[in-house]
């Protein structure tokens, strides 16, 4: 991955969510709670970033235990590298803005 | 209370089908069952469900779609019909609008299928009729008795303009979409 990648609001919330184990539900439900409602992800949308990430080895399946049918996914090291580096793109874009709105 | 409805919908038209199931459910009636032209219903509590038509990649059969099924399930996403390669969803109102896709990028890519797939049926259907057409005029100038008028190949080819239309509408609504992407995510 070329290190200035920009990541949609979609998959940086998704690898957000994801820093504890969650299903499907649960982290749509974690972004909508996060963003008061803003962001909705909407079920075909997260399953594309969701397959996505997983190929790219961002977020793994953890394995199900017997009872629960639903498939848990957790934040890999290089997703965590990934984040932290849209991290500091944002951070850097706020500075910017700051500097320039304040300055 | 249950009832059938016959109706006529053009793949390029799934959009307005989805609002035609809509305002069916709105109206107390619920899809239980969709087969070729026939769609069945029950009736149910006025708005209580919505619904969305998707275009899968591969047939809705596919084991290949059965992870992506349990997801919707999972969800609170019901599978009430599966066509080939689409798949009639229903979710219980909830106060969110029904989505399947919520950004641009998989709403393109969706659309896009689908006029791929509209493309293949419209080309297909051009060719089959101006073939018979053309079959049934050759065989009339040589005073053949196939030469009668042929409807089948007529049909073939107002499917085709019917869906050269329909492809033109889905081509604006990407564009329309791919220009608000040179801005915005």
């Amino acid at each position: 991955m070329a290190e200035n990648t920009v990541l949609t609001e979609g998959v940086y919330l998704i690898l957000l969510s994801l820093k504890k184990p969650l299903h499907g539900y649960g982290i749509i439900k974690n972004v909508q709670e996060k963003t008061n409602g803003r962001v909705n992800l909407a079920a075909g949308t997260l399953y594309g970033a969701l397959n996505n990430l997983l190929s790219r080895g961002w977020i793994k399946e953890l394995a199900s235990e017997e009872s629960s049918r639903k498939k848990e996914y957790i934040i890999t090291s290089s997703g965590e590298d990934a984040l932290m580096r849209e991290y500091s793109r944002l951070r850097e874009l706020v500075m910017i803005t700051e500097s320039i709105l304040e300055g | 209370m249950k009832k059938k409805e016959y109706r006529l919908n053009f793949i390029w038209d799934y959009d307005k089908e989805e609002k035609w199931l809509n305002e069916e459910a709105k109206n107390g009636w619920r899809l239980t069952k969709y087969f070729f032209l026939k769609y069945e219903f029950e009736s149910c509590e006025p708005g209580e469900y919505e619904y969305k038509i998707q275009l899968l990649d591969e047939n809705a059969n596919n084991p290949k779609n059965r992870q992506y099924f349990s997801f919707l399930e999972d969800m609170g996403i019901n599978i009430v019909a599966t066509w080939f390669r689409w798949i009639y969803l229903e979710k219980r109102a909830d106060g969110e609008p029904f989505e399947i896709f919520s950004d641009r990028n998989s709403r393109l890519k969706h659309m896009k299928s689908v006029l791929t797939f509209t493309n293949t049926v419209g080309g297909l259907n051009a060719f089959i009729g101006i073939t018979n057409v053309l079959m049934a005029i050759i065989n009339t100038l040589g005073g053949n008795s196939y030469g009668k008028i042929n409807y089948i190949g007529v049909l073939n080819i107002l499917i085709a303009v019917l869906s050269y239309y329909g492809s033109k509408r889905i081509k604006e609504a990407c564009k329309d979409l791919e220009l608000t992407g040179e801005v915005e995510e």
